[in-house]
């Protein structure tokens, strides 16, 4: 691949290890054959060759074979041990073929004699290429690795901040020392949104940095690439450069300071919307940004964008949730007022007529009752509003208290046998003489007397038996009607919430009770089940435990037991 | 004159819930004062002449809330000891800042039959009924 910045020319750094500077001299001339600028520089000793290779990475080694303190097998352990991919070949007088066999096995590239110097500079351009596609080779695995790692790490988080961080703390060191991540706040710009430097003590620098921010109509790198919808490469922050690309004097000796030489800045695009940008910042050190790098750069924002995408809409439906739930939990308070003012007149009402005697009101107290029916059954919608809300946002308070629960549901079914009677749909209970536990009062009475609403809403004038068995730890409550049942198909769903297996022109409510039911049930260290065909009646299910088990469970929020 | 045990103080902002409910608490044979909100409820409890045995305590109310009037009553010794019962449409009665430490709590919409028998059990417990 080409590096972008074809007009400069690359310079050859070749280190030769040879005692004889006119066999240096010698070797100087055949290399500037070659259509590079060269840079060569000798060294005879060990301890020069370490200074060498310590200061700088060189793209070539010649070495002679015997010096008088040094020999070429040992210079190219030297350079082998040093981790660098550089071709090395072996430029010697007269030596044994034995001896140049060693040193190829050592791993030398090639092996030249000094009376046949021209084959050099075919030799080195061979080699030379060999290298470079080794080391593209390597940078191609590198950059696989990098964004493995990268979508592996992305996937893990759905938070928007976590995501732009992570984005800054993998760029640096792999791809680039200084990584800023902007993320568009306004159409104005927006705070540097994360950031990552090599090195740690640069942090009161890149809070300085988060001063700056990011002008959307400015010459920053991180702009230009926001509004073209391209990548912008600054191959070398000089004086003149780093003064058009920065806000402010002070911006621009931030940068310095924050030891910038290179940028290379790309924008975040995810759906066809800017979502932000990052830039990558190299200080002097690294080898130039070439067009891999722009490659990976592009690759990493791609992937970083649908994350951040993904995170923001995350973002937005919790708080689309959260905004519901809030909305149904004062909805439901404020409803709850003028009910409570309603069912106080009902109540004055009744005291008044029951002073008199009912008797002599009849027509009255059958009105009384039939306001008073619906107000409860309206108090009843608007506790299952504020149940949506209230479970929804995982505050399930349980109450639990010792009670008889034969007589808990004989009550119910009692309070409820009026209504029940009218619709056709006869209670009859079967239950033990007595089973005592510990369960939450109004909760239960509210899953009962769903459960009853519903076996007389679907029931279609049939009886509706209710039975209660019990072991050492747990109950089962089952409510059987003999109405339309429901489809196997729709046995989940039910118990979903607004969910109804029924069109709702025929049948009204909000389709919660099922669903409440179910969180009071687990509430309980329970659940609820059904049984049914379409058709052949439903028998719902509940299972609770006696009393409170030693495991706290999601749905409740009172103290676990000690 | 009642006893100062029959005494119930109402303190609510809706007028309707207050008047209603002194006139069914008299007809069931308590004397009930009524208050706008807890500054009245204070000031009412400090009155002269007899104490209520009970306080019947909205939550949500202008001025001073049911959490402020609470704060304020334990504050003050001479008042601390009234047993409160809060009538509320809050789900989560903890939710407004300090524990309230109630006698008991009612939920909005109540059944007045509900509201009786914990007005008694409460009045019961502080052993001021006669």
């Amino acid at each position: 691949m080409e590096p972008p910045d074809a007009s400069a020319p690359r310079v050859l750094h070749v280190l030769i290890v040879e005692d004889s500077e006119d066999d240096a001299g010698l070797l100087r001339r055949e290399l500037s054959r070659l259509a590079l600028p060269v840079e060569a520089r000798r060294v005879e000793t060990e301890e020069a060759m370490a200074a060498a290779l310590a200061e700088r990475e060189w793209d070539l080694v010649l070495s002679d074979y015997n010096l008088p303190a040094f020999d070429g097998l040992r210079a190219l352990r030297m350079l082998q041990s040093s981790g660098h991919d550089v071709p090395f070949i072996l430029v010697s007088g007269h030596i044994g073929e034995e001896a140049a066999a060693d040193v190829m096995r050592a791993g030398a590239h090639d092996f030249l004699s000094k009376s046949n110097l021209s084959r050099l500079p075919p030799a080195v351009a061979r080699e030379l290429g060999e290298a470079e596609g080794r080391r593209a080779g390597r940078r191609a695995q590198e950059s696989l690795r990098f964004l493995g790692t990268l979508s592996a790490a992305l996937a893990e988080t759905l938070d928007v901040e976590a995501t732009l961080t992570r984005v800054a703390h993998l760029v640096v060191p792999t791809v680039a020392d200084l990584c800023v991540v902007d993320k568009i706040a306004d159409d104005r710009g927006s705070p540097r949104s994360a950031w990552a430097h090599v090195d740690e003590a640069k942090e009161p620098l890149l809070r300085r940095l988060e001063e700056v921010g990011l002008d959307l109509d400015s010459s920053q790198p991180a702009a230009i690439a926001l509004r073209t919808g391209n990548p912008v490469l600054i191959p070398d922050f000089d004086a003149a450069t780093l003064a058009a690309h920065t806000r402010s004097a002070a911006h621009a000796d931030l940068l310095r300071d924050l030891g910038a030489r290179q940028g290379l800045a790309v924008p975040l695009t995810a759906r066809g919307h800017s979502l932000g940008a990052i830039t990558f910042v190299r200080g002097a050190i690294r080898p130039a940004f070439d067009g891999a790098d722009v490659d990976l750069a592009v690759e990493t924002a791609r992937r970083a964008a649908i994350a951040l995408d993904n995170a923001v809409l995350f973002g937005q439906a919790q708080e689309a949730i959260h905004a519901r739930d809030e909305f149904l939990s004062i909805a439901s308070h404020e409803l709850k007022t003028p009910l409570t003012t309603l069912l106080l007149q009902l109540d004055w009402l009744r005291l008044q007529v029951a002073r008199e005697g009912d008797e002599s009101h009849p027509r009255l107290v059958r009105h009384c009752e039939t306001t008073e029916r619906q107000l409860t059954r309206l108090s009843r919608l608007v506790n299952e509003l504020l149940d949506v809300s209230r479970v929804s946002g995982g505050v399930f308070e349980l109450n639990r208290e010792e009670m008889d629960l034969s007589a808990f549901v004989g009550d119910i079914i009692a309070r409820e046998r009026g209504v029940m009677e009218a619709a056709g749909c006869t209670p009859k209970l079967d239950a033990p003489p007595m089973l005592l536990g510990a369960w939450d009062r109004t909760r239960l009475d509210q899953l009962i007397t769903n459960l009853l609403t519903n076996a007389c809403k679907y029931g279609a004038g049939t009886p509706v038996e209710v039975r209660i068995e019990g072991d050492e730890a747990t109950v089962r409550i089952s409510v059987a009607d003999h109405g339309i049942g429901i489809a196997p198909a729709d046995h989940q769903r039910i118990f979903e919430r607004f969910e109804r297996a029924v069109s709702h022109r025929n049948y009204g409510g909000l389709g919660l009770g099922l669903w409440i039911a179910h969180r009071i049930a687990r509430a309980h260290g329970g659940g609820i089940s059904v049984e049914s065909e379409l058709d052949h009646g439903a028998r719902f299910i509940v299972e609770l435990t006696r009393r409170e088990t030693a495991q706290p469970h999601a749905a409740h929020g009172g103290q676990p037991a000690a | 004159m009642a006893p100062a045990s029959q005494r119930v103080l109402v303190v609510d902002d809706d007028p309707d819930i207050r008047e209603t409910l002194s006139e069914i608490l008299a007809g069931s044979g308590y004397e009930a004062v009524c208050a706008g909100d807890g500054a009245e409820a204070l000031a009412a409890l400090r009155a002269p002449g007899p104490r209520p045995g009970v306080v019947l305590l909205d939550l949500m109310m202008p001025v001073m809330s049911g959490w402020q009037f609470r704060e304020e009553q334990l504050r003050d010794a001479a008042i601390a000891d009234v047993p409160v019962v809060v009538i509320t449409a809050q789900a989560r009665v903890d939710s407004g800042g300090s524990p309230l430490d109630a006698a008991a709590t009612v939920h909005k919409p109540f059944r007045i039959d509900d509201l009786l028998a914990t007005i008694e059990r409460v009045l019961e417990r502080h052993g001021r009924k006669k």
